[in-house]
């Protein structure tokens, strides 16, 4: 499986949103925390108004899931894949991954709503916008996102590619060798003990 | 402490009651339980009536021409509307294009800008197998129509058997084979679905192609000989598509055997999309459908029929189960593709796929 490309920012780094001159040179994703996701649903709300004008979920390009019994939640969207499999089953290249930001978009004029590539997607992000008939999935709203804006608690950050990738290999080696570790990470998270911009006892991003 | 329970979800445990004090050594001791990922819901029945259609049409082609070139002919069918020269019996042999041509509408009806597919959809054959199948299948029905229509309109110059309509004919055959191809290899090209990435999907769609090809072609040939006055008049077609059927039905009981065993060796997803088949929620319409009515009960009535010609209803039959068959076997195999797991948490597999605001609005 292809790696989603992406490192958090330092612990001090921008996690409120950032203007599209500074993505320009450094190539940014959205960085997703769902230790930090409080199930609001700002985010999503924020995105369907910001791209459709329409408060309707269904039309939003980030989506909040619930876990069930454990009572989390957890935010989804375009994991901006370094090998995206989407662009390459698109029949119709509509899915392609912008020259000068690297940021993979669906070009609306020219999608047709086959939906492939929410089956070849392995996160399943993209999504099927039923009104207008076509996929639509997040563009980082051409570097500007509204999500990051929105999230109080922080859990969506638009980061530099390079650490975002390194956060979750470690999360993933981390959760591997500890599993209770991410209970206590998420604990001290929630408890305000560590957030956004705070140096956690392993000095980075939650 | 050690009877802690806890339960995972892609890897991340969360405790119950009290969890958060247990050290991480402690961690072996926690009973994981896993949810089950659910199979993907974005290809449902249209796509597999545009899949079950294209291997119809185009193994029936193929069959049909198969037949013409071993020398199993129709006699000619006139209507006195239409007059002479023209002869009406290659409609109920040669149809196979129509059929794909259908099928191909599913699609299109599936599109959520179907229009556009005219003008987009063959934009990326490099990667895409459906942009390639947009250019097969269009060239496929292309040349199978040319072929019908000559055959229809021109059946002096076709009876003739000259070089140019041969050649129509074996492009015709090729077209045909990799349409019925292409209907697996759309499935096997989606790479996170490990239940469809074995080149054992396409060899069990086209066998499942050629049968149901086989029996829809067996089918017709009687209706034309209905329509002929004569019911029993392609005796000798009804009979070589039999043998043909008791080839391969065991072969495709053979395909879809070690089909289901490679899932089940394979991997985590990939052996929980088997069970969904063997003793999951779709075990019924496997069993009973696919394997028992569409496959064993049909078999056998072609074996009756090789002891008992003269009764086209023993075959008519079993022509009806298999063609029911090849329809849920590949529902079957889009309802139970199952995405790989990532390392992370897979969310979407939670509230059974729908995303917290559409859950949340449903239980509201």
């Amino acid at each position: 499986m292809s790696q989603p490309t992406g490192h958090a920012v330092s612990a001090s780094g921008d996690h409120t949103g950032s203007g599209r001159s500074e993505a320009v040179g450094e190539r940014r994703v959205l960085l997703l925390d769902e230790e930090l996701c409080t199930g609001c649903m700002l985010c999503v709300l924020g995105c369907a108004i910001a791209r459709t004008g329409e408060m309707d979920p269904d039309r939003s390009r980030i989506r909040v899931f619930a876990g069930g019994e454990e009572g989390r939640f957890v935010p989804l969207t375009c994991q901006q894949c370094e090998e995206a499999f989407c662009t390459e089953a698109c029949p119709t290249t509509a899915c392609h991954r912008q020259d000068d930001t690297g940021i993979v978009v669906i070009d609306e004029e020219r999608c047709i709503g086959c939906r492939t590539c929410i089956v070849a997607c392995p996160f399943g992000a993209p999504s099927y916008d039923e009104k207008a008939g076509v996929t639509v999935k997040c563009d980082c709203c051409d570097g500007d996102p509204q999500c990051v804006k929105l999230c109080e608690p922080g859990a969506i950050r638009y980061v530099a590619v390079d650490e975002s990738s390194a956060r979750k290999r470690r999360d993933v080696a981390l959760r591997r060798a500890h599993p209770l570790e991410g209970i206590r990470r998420r604990d001290a998270g929630r408890s305000g003990l560590r957030g956004p911009g705070s140096d956690g006892p392993e000095g980075g991003s939650p | 402490m050690a009877n802690v329970e806890a339960r995972s979800s892609g890897g991340c445990v969360v405790g119950l009651g009290g969890t958060l004090s247990i050290p991480p050594e402690l961690a072996a001791q926690v009973r994981v339980e896993r949810k089950t990922p659910a199979p993907q819901t974005e290809w449902g029945l249209i796509i597999a009536g545009y899949l079950y259609l294209g291997g119809l049409g185009a193994g029936a082609f193929l069959l049909a021409v198969v037949l013409d070139w071993a020398g199993f002919r129709l006699p000619t069918l006139t209507a006195a509307w239409s007059g002479t020269g023209v002869d009406w019996a290659a409609v109920w042999t040669l149809w196979g294009p129509l059929i794909v041509a259908f099928g191909a509408s599913l699609l299109i009806v599936h599109l959520g800008r179907n229009w556009r597919l005219f003008f987009t959809a063959c934009f990326n054959p490099r990667g895409s197998w459906l942009a390639r199948g947009f250019l097969i299948l269009s060239a496929f029905i292309v040349i199978g129509v040319v072929c019908l229509a000559l055959a229809v309109f021109a059946p002096d110059w076709v009876s003739g058997g000259g070089a140019g309509w041969r050649i129509l004919q074996a492009i015709g055959v090729a077209l045909a084979f990799a349409t019925a191809a292409y209907t697996g290899l759309l499935l096997r090209s989606m790479k996170y679905i490990p239940a469809w990435r074995t080149m054992l999907l396409p060899t069990l769609f086209v066998v499942s192609a050629l049968s149901c090809g086989a029996m829809a072609l067996a089918l017709s040939v009687m209706i034309h000989g209905v329509l002929a006055g004569v019911p029993g008049l392609n005796e000798p077609t009804l009979h070589a598509l039999s043998d043909v059927e008791r080839v391969l039905l065991p072969l495709e009981m053979l395909v879809l055997a070690a089909y289901v065993g490679v899932l089940r060796r394979g991997r985590p997803e990939a052996a929980l999309s088997a069970d969904l088949l063997l003793h999951g929620e779709r075990r019924v319409a496997f069993w009973l459908v696919v394997v028992a009515a569409g496959l064993l009960f049909p078999l056998s009535l072609e074996i009756v029929y090789a002891f008992a010609p003269g009764a086209p209803a023993v075959p008519a039959v079993g022509a009806v189960a298999v063609l029911t068959g090849g329809l849920v076997l590949r529902q079957l195999v889009l309802g139970v593709g199952i995405k790989e797991q990532a390392p992370l948490v897979r969310a979407s597999d939670w509230h059974g796929g729908a995303p917290l605001a559409r859950a949340t609005r449903t239980q509201s």
